[in-house]
């Protein structure tokens, strides 16, 4: 991942220059943990997921 | 007799305040000086509010004169991470930048210990912004591990855990985040209970991610840990203590979870599984699955809610941060927004996923707490900073993928390693399945002594 990229996303995305400044150290890992979760979610994330099916699926099996 | 109060342990103290045998100002009198004195000494004490605990002490012990039905933990000292808010007090998360904040409310769990009938001495010693498993606190300084002031203590509940090891409160409130209570309870000889995820409310309590923290009790014995829990949970997790696990099968997954196993460590894990096998446990190899997602998804999380919160001081006040801390939270800036409901939406199925494999038709996991032995501080403050990350990767190397899981865990103390640090195994269960963990700990802490054990830096030799 272009470490130039993320020194945009931290500067003009988010309004953090001093994180921009410091990019290099966190570039790979911000690019391989991006790649891990981006295909196992192509792989496995059905269609109708919420970000909310894990509160519901905990609450189902809750057995007081 | 201020070295016979400071040994007991929770329950033993609660029970002997309420048959009268001590009283709430002498056991309440006892912990404010050992926490002033060792506990400073260790750097576990953040504040102490002598004051308001000796006025409440009085208090509980005239109730108990009346001969009035007392609460579970009627006079009973205790002390918290300092990231439990009291309405009108300081709460400063060990971090430079809240210094001076004031409490507008009180946690939940807070009035639930006051209506339990608890003493609150005063906040202890934490990790910045609670984001590190050693206790690394810049600002603050370190917190000391009692067994040998060289090594960390664990974090971040670290002042938590210093405590109730040099036996200053019985019992403490942390929180655990990646491994956050259950870091410290390995590396100081504890059982750290690391709830189900949503079981112990989190109001009132700094947030460092909503998704993934948990509040939950640092004490000695299982038992301790159950009589806390059915407080700030609202249940009854003390009446499930049989000491038995006859019906109990345990599931020691491979792979993974042995990969970076210190071989004293893997002795002392033996050890343990014996022991509940000789009790009558079932003992079974499983598999874990594919664990580098697991901890992809849950760095997401984490990272991506932690620099929500912290992108406004990361802007205005950065040299307040130290480094170390810093470049935990930084990563959320880049991960697009897909990632993030990506780590959410998955969560259900991987940890279904993962209790098919690790647990099986089990009843619990057993794990390492911490694979390698307990570093010293210089080992994760100093050199090499990728020698620094390395170690501090290894120490959640079998705590942190439990939070994105959302399952309940505990950790439970097993032996010593060769430098005469502590070593500890890991419970982890099926949600809600708290009762049961502390059930086999119990049991297992019935056949050994290590929970008697008592660091030389507790001074009660």
């Amino acid at each position: 991942m272009s470490e130039d990229l993320l020194r945009r996303f931290a500067a003009k995305l988010n309004g953090v220059p001093g994180t921009a400044d410091r990019v290099a150290r966190v570039a790979a890992l911000v690019e391989d943990t991006n790649s891990r979760v981006a295909a196992e979610a192509l792989r496995v994330l059905p269609v109708d997921s919420s970000p909310y099916g894990f509160q519901h699926w905990l609450a189902a099996t809750d057995k007081p | 007799m201020p070295n016979t109060i400071a040994q007991l342990d929770l329950c033993a103290l609660a029970d002997a305040i309420a048959a009268g045998d001590i009283t709430s100002v002498a056991t309440s009198t006892v912990a404010l000086e050992r926490l002033d004195t060792v506990g400073r000494k260790l750097n576990a004490v953040v504040r102490l509010d002598p004051d308001r605990a000796l006025q409440a002490a009085e208090a509980a012990d005239k109730l108990r004169a009346t001969g009035a039905a007392l609460p579970p933990l009627h006079g009973v000292p205790l002390a918290h991470k300092d990231m439990f808010c009291r309405e009108g007090d300081p709460s400063a998360g060990g971090s430079k930048i809240r210094a001076g904040f004031r409490a507008e409310v009180t946690a939940t769990v807070i009035e639930r210990l006051d209506a339990a009938g608890a003493l609150d001495l005063g906040r202890l010693q934490l990790a910045e912004f609670a984001m590190s498993p050693t206790g690394y606190n810049e600002y603050n300084s370190h917190a000391l591990n009692p067994w040998n002031p060289a090594h960390v203590p664990g974090g971040s509940s670290s002042g938590s855990g210093v405590a109730v090891a040099a036996r200053l409160v019985a019992g403490s409130l942390g929180t655990d985040t990646g491994g956050s209570l259950r870091h410290p309870g390995a590396m100081c000889g504890l059982v750290g209970l690391k709830p189900t995820w949503g079981l112990v409310p989190t109001d009132g309590v700094m947030p460092l991610v909503a998704s993934l923290d948990c509040t939950g009790p640092l004490t000695r014995t299982a038992r301790d840990a159950a009589r806390l829990l059915s407080v700030i949970a609202g249940g009854d997790y003390e009446s499930a203590l049989t000491g038995s696990v006859k019906d109990l099968t345990v599931a020691v997954p491979s792979g993974y979870y042995r990969e970076l196993l210190d071989p004293v460590i893997a002795i002392r894990l033996e050890n343990a599984l014996a022991a509940l096998r000789n009790l009558g446990a079932i003992t079974v190899e499983t598999a874990p699955p594919v664990m580098a997602i697991v901890n992809a998804l849950m760095h997401v999380l984490m990272s991506v809610e932690a620099a929500t919160i912290h992108r406004r001081w990361l802007i205005e006040r950065p040299q307040d941060y130290a480094d170390q801390i810093r470049a935990r939270i930084e990563p959320g800036l880049f991960y697009p927004a897909t990632r993030y409901i990506e780590a959410l939406s998955l969560r259900a199925q991987i940890t279904q996923q993962w209790i098919a494999a690790c647990i099986g038709s089990a009843d619990l996991a057993l794990l390492p707490a911490i694979s390698i032995p307990v570093p010293t501080i210089a080992a994760t403050t100093e050199g090499d900073p990728a020698d620094v990350a390395r170690v501090i990767g290894q120490l959640t190397h079998c705590t942190r993928g439990i939070n994105y899981l959302g399952l309940p865990a505990a950790s439970v103390p097993c032996g010593f390693d060769a430098a005469g640090l502590r070593v500890g195994f890991q419970l982890v269960g099926r949600p809600y399945s708290e009762a049961t963990i502390l059930r086999a700990a119990d049991a297992y802490q019935g056949t050994t002594d290590w929970r008697q054990r008592v660091p030389t830096a507790a001074e009660l030799n």
